[in-house]
């Protein structure tokens, strides 16, 4: 049986697990599709579509160790670090193809929910957590129809804006604890959607010194994400990842929204919208 | 690959007979089988639900395939008992949760070379034993449906059997029914041993000798494993269930008791 020791480089060096990994996340509806289109195109990285693995296994590394850490740790030998590794590897293996050498963006967006998580388990991933005014993520929520399969009602969060605002205060939050909790450890920025839409040279340069590549300015570009490359719920943004970078969606809400409702976003989503600047 | 020949687990319906089995299976010094580990099955389910939900996605996107993802549950799983084994000495692992029986074609998958051992009880008395549980949600605290419901216990029951069914046929699959194991222990402990391909211990008839109840905290049965095997708990429903429990149970999981013998 095989047991964790560290990922083989080419070179024969073992590469700390994560190295090369970069997971994204943040309230849907606030631009982790625009920026896995934006950063496509980068020759050194695969970004790639959402695929849920990164939450489900790192919120699964998480019970193990609240529920099962005494148990394993007494009768099978298995110390805290090692449990983390076991399950870093897990999703490592899973995202990564044996021959890929590319630097690898996930953005499920409720990968927010486990940055913590994936911290503990994927010792050198790096996070961006992606964040935008919360009034215009309740407009573009309370516009989608997802439904919830089981009962095929409308989720909360997309039908009531009372639950629409705190399911963006509720996320937000979860970011804000996991950037405190990384603080200063180079490993996670936050980037925001008015700077991606609307200053995206700058955005570009940030998120570049944050992954430790350089915006090629000589060597070409991938071609642009097709229709067929955005996969699920991405494709709710569909007509805009094909249409021209624009800015005009950055303070939607104030086109959109009536004063009241606006104000009861405002009302409900204070502290995180404080928080941010959007207030 | 990992294909899991130094492997071997174990599953049924929890209340079945399983900590019995593993007491049993203990008694080699070849195998290292301690309590339940807990994470076989939800490991068997992350894979399936990443597979089911994103399979096609990391196929497409990222270049891994299927294959990919199994091998890296099986290191998983494998990684997780790795240390056990090595420190006890044992050339072989073994793991009992009762629900790994409802991954055993997953696990199959994973490792093609793996031991597969169910056991099989009468789901009246399946159900009897789990409505005296007092096991509760970790989650949420609340009492779990098994341990409350006939109905609810009765499925679980009939979910498990219905793999064990499944698995028949396969060359590395044994399935033992509980009420031969404490009617005729010999002769059922010897068919076990000579399907893992291990000399029957001698302590395996005797297993309560070497069985430490202590080890087996978070196990329902332990205490009761630690004492000699004996007929006392078949057919318990008898006194146990009441006429509508044991007509709830005779609606959900009939067919499959029939299938059984066991009406």
């Amino acid at each position: 049986m095989s047991e964790p020791s560290g990922r083989r480089s080419e070179e024969g060096n073992t590469k700390p697990l994560g190295a090369g990994l970069v997971f994204a996340g943040g309230c849907p509806r606030s631009g982790l599709t625009l920026l896995r289109k934006i950063i496509a195109r980068h020759p050194r990285v695969l970004a790639g579509p959402d695929t849920g693995a990164a939450p489900s296994i790192g919120l699964q590394w998480r019970n193990y160790a609240q529920s099962l850490g005494g148990l394993h740790e007494k009768y099978f030998d298995l110390e805290p670090d090692y449990v983390a590794e076991t399950m870093g590897r897990f999703l490592e293996t899973i995202l990564r193809a044996e021959s890929e050498t590319r630097i690898i963006l996930e953005k499920t967006s409720l990968n927010i929910t486990a940055f913590d998580a994936l911290a503990v388990i994927l010792p050198a991933a790096k996070f961006i957590h992606v964040v935008r005014d919360g009034r215009d993520v309740a407009a573009s929520l309370l516009e989608r129809n997802w439904r919830d399969p089981a009962t095929g009602q409308p989720f909360a969060h997309v039908s009531d804006r009372q639950a629409a605002i705190d399911y963006w205060s509720g996320l937000t939050a979860t970011g804000l604890a996991a950037e405190k909790k990384l603080e200063g450890s180079g490993r996670l920025i936050r980037v925001r959607y008015e700077d991606l839409a609307g200053r995206p040279d700058s955005a570009i340069k940030t998120i570049c010194d944050f992954l430790e590549i350089d915006w090629p300015s000589a060597a070409p570009l991938r071609p642009p994400l097709a229709n067929e490359d955005y996969i699920g719920l991405e494709r709710d943004s569909l007509p805009l990842m094909l249409a021209p970078m624009t800015s005009s969606r950055i303070g939607r809400h104030r086109r959109i929204l009536t004063p009241d409702i606006i104000r009861q976003l405002e009302d409900g989503g204070r502290p995180a919208l404080t928080a941010l600047g959007y207030l | 690959m990992n294909r899991g020949d130094d492997l071997i687990l174990i599953g049924g319906a929890p209340r079945s007979g399983t900590t019995l089995l593993r007491a049993i299976i203990g008694a080699s010094s070849n195998i290292f089988c301690g309590p339940e580990l807990r994470t076989i099955p939800s490991l068997c389910t992350l894979c399936d639900n990443i597979t089911d939900a994103s399979g096609l996605t990391l196929s497409r996107a990222y270049g891994v395939d299927k294959n990919r993802i199994d091998a890296a549950a099986a290191g998983a799983i494998a990684a997780f008992l790795a240390p056990a084994k090595k420190a006890s000495g044992a050339v072989r692992a073994a793991e009992k949760t009762p629900t790994n029986i409802l991954h055993f074609p997953t696990l199959r998958r994973l490792f093609p070379d793996a031991y597969l051992i169910s056991i099989v009880r009468d789901g009246r008395d399946v159900v009897s034993s789990l409505l005296q549980m007092t096991w509760r949600d970790a989650r949420t605290g609340e009492p779990m449906a098994v341990t409350q419901s006939p109905q609810m216990a009765a499925n679980l029951w009939a979910a498990s059997v219905a793999n064990d069914q499944a698995m028949a046929g396969d060359k590395r699959f044994f399935s033992l029914r509980y009420e031969d194991l404490v009617r005729s222990p010999a002769e059922e402990i010897t068919k076990l041993f000579d399907f893992l391909g291990e000399p029957t211990p001698n302590l395996a008839l005797y297993h309560d000798h070497v069985f430490d109840a202590l080890e087996g905290e978070n196990e329902a049965s332990a205490a009761r494993v630690a004492e000699p095997i004996d007929t006392t708990a078949i057919g318990r429903w008898r006194k146990d269930l009441a006429p509508g429990q044991l007509a709830s149970v005779n609606a959900t999981a009939g067919p499959w008791l029939e299938r059984y013998g066991y009406v």
